[in-house]
């Protein structure tokens, strides 16, 4: 009966696991943001805070040149420079936006175009998807913090003439980013996998970024209590600037408790996309 | 038989609506039909085979290994889905190079594949076309493009030929055809019975969430005993042969034609009366133009089976 046994070829080599499955995925959303309308401009713009920051550095070396005054007083100290520069109102306003422009979509197209058999039936894990995806919001916005933050240092470091830098400020210019940047990597994925509509998406994120800061402004008008900044995004991105680089908190509060939001919603978020991506996986 | 697929027991439902239940298959190597009408559980069979659904009950091997979860299984598995799922805004190349990339292939052997595969399906010369300005038949190609990329061992085709302009038709059926030449497996899927019969005679019956009948489609009809064989045949003396047959033991009936040109004989026992009939032919030097069969077909099969 079954006449076509004999041209089976069975199938003797070995499966090997690669622990760079997500790569493509990481390269194809590096690409595909790169080519998005308005991309230059919105990295000149989230570069242009490394810039002024630059000179400030530039002109406290060269104390006859009295442009940017204001803002050279204000970084008095390495730490209160480095701090300020991660935690300004506009860079973390550029970041909000950058974390929408690269990432709102990442998996709201997937969920519009049905795209997550094309990953799920290819040799690829959950955790690959979710990294892929991850990786292409994180390179973004560690290249407008992580690395104007070590090139502003290594700037400075040229302009002085000194080497000198303390391992506990290189620490904290090394840390700092990342948690900001893993913090606003999963709030946006994990608002991403909300909804197929990128729009919808690209407002939650904003909206969560003007209405936590507003709303825990008017509950501390109310209730007279600095704890309500904990629910701020950029009230606890600044009180966590304050604990990484040991200077004053900005907030009434235990500064290490601005830790706790960023990874209670970084693990939230973890957990949210690993249920959503095994439900459409699992089809239930 | 060498077993690609086996699955046992498996079921699944979504809610209160049932996808497949209780089905236990096996699936040997080339080319077997999966044939049903909408709705009859044929894509989630094919979902779950694919690793794309996990079963609510039982469970699916395919080369001995479970497939649900199992993602390096997929470098040897195939799957063109019923449905687009492709990034409209992308070019066909740009799509089926970041899917030659995600089966883990370096940028170089990724690109010589996605063109081969590309050129296999007649999309090389729209390649650098946005997906959105393909047609529904270039897209349905584009999957087939994406499922054979990786040159897999078992490809499984939903639909594949849903969509597809009569030249391509012959075309991807010849193209399966090739696939069961070079040793490989295919399960396609489909409830159009003539695209199946153009493919294999093996064939997977599905109807209401249950296999109702598998194998060669000429033995399942012989399995068929609540309706008898019908056998038409057409000569100049259809009384004169129909005299000679009414004592044949295999006889159930005998139905003239309206123009008298020919008459349809049912039989229980299609091969003795085939014997039967050919000695009669021999020996008393009947004349017979032809000899068919009217309900020796898939369709025939398919409505006793689900009691059309």
């Amino acid at each position: 009966m079954d006449i076509r046994e004999k041209g089976y070829s069975h199938w003797e080599g070995e499966l090997k696991t690669s622990r760079y499955n997500w790569l493509p995925i990481f390269f194809n959303g590096i690409k595909t943001v790169f080519k998005k309308k308005y991309a230059k401009l919105i990295f000149a713009s989230s570069g242009a805070t490394f810039v002024v920051f630059l000179v400030a550095v530039y002109v406290s070396t060269k104390p006859e040149l009295k442009i940017l005054g204001e803002l050279v007083r204000l970084l008095k100290s390495d730490a209160e420079l480095f701090k300020t520069f991660y935690t300004n109102g506009f860079l973390t306003f550029m970041l909000v936006i950058l974390s929408i422009f690269s990432g709102a979509d990442l998996i709201s197209t997937d969920l519009r175009f049905k795209a997550f058999p094309l990953y799920f039936a290819r040799p690829l894990s959950r955790s690959d998807y979710l990294l892929g995806k991850f990786s292409v919001i994180l390179f973004y916005l560690l290249l407008f913090t992580l690395v104007p933050g070590i090139l502003l240092l290594l700037f400075k470091m040229i302009f002085t003439g000194s080497l000198a830098v303390s391992p506990m400020l290189l620490l904290a210019i090394l840390v700092f980013p990342l948690l900001e940047c893993v913090f606003l990597a999963s709030l946006t994925l994990a608002l991403s996998i909300l909804s197929a509509n990128t729009k919808f998406i690209q407002i939650a994120i904003f909206l969560v970024y003007m209405f936590s800061n507003n709303l825990a402004h008017m509950l501390k008008a109310i209730f007279k209590n600095d704890y309500f900044f904990l629910i701020s995004l950029q009230g606890n991105i600044e009180q966590l600037g304050s604990f990484l680089f040991g200077l004053q908190p900005t907030h009434v509060y235990p500064a290490w408790l601005a830790v706790l939001p960023p990874v209670v919603i970084s693990l939230l978020a973890v957990w949210l996309l690993s249920w959503r991506i095994k439900k459409a996986e699992a089809g239930s | 038989m060498t077993v690609v697929l086996s699955a046992e027991k498996l079921s699944k439902w979504y809610g209160n609506i049932l996808g497949i239940s209780d089905i236990n298959l096996e699936i040997g190597s080339g080319i077997t039909g999966l044939l049903g009408p909408n709705g009859a559980g044929k894509s989630t069979f094919l979902k779950i085979a694919a690793g794309q659904l996990k079963p609510k009950i039982g469970s699916l091997q395919i080369f001995g290994e479970n497939v649900f979860g199992n993602h390096m299984l997929f470098k040897r598995i195939g799957f063109c889905p019923e449905h687009d799922s492709a990034y409209m805004e992308m070019s066909g190349w740009q799509f089926i190079l970041l899917l030659g990339r995600l089966h883990g292939f370096a940028p170089g052997p990724a690109a010589a594949m996605s063109e081969k595969a590309l050129a296999t399906v007649g999309l090389l010369e729209s390649k650098d076309r946005a997906i959105k300005g393909y047609s529904f038949g270039m897209r349905q190609r584009l999957r087939l493009a994406a499922s054979i990329l990786h040159e897999p061992e078992l490809l499984m085709l939903d639909e594949p030929l849903r969509g597809i302009d009569p030249v391509w038709r012959i075309k991807i059926i010849q193209l399966i055809k090739e696939y069961e030449k070079q040793g490989r497996t295919v399960i396609v899927s489909s409830h159009i019975l003539p695209e199946i019969e153009a493919m294999t005679n093996e064939i997977v019956l599905i109807h209401q969430g249950k296999i109702f009948a598998k194998g060669d489609i000429q033995r399942i009809r012989g399995l068929i005993d609540s309706h008898p064989h019908q056998v038409s045949i057409h000569c100049p003396e259809p009384r004169q042969l129909a005299a000679k047959l009414i004592n044949n033991e295999y006889v159930l009936s005998l139905d003239f034609d309206a123009q008298g040109h020919g008459l349809t004989v049912k039989t229980n026992q299609r091969d003795h009366f085939f014997s039967a009939l050919m000695r009669l032919i021999v020996e008393d030097k009947l004349a017979v133009e032809e000899i068919t069969s009217p309900d020796d077909n898939l369709q025939a099969v398919f409505d006793y089976l689900i009691g059309k």
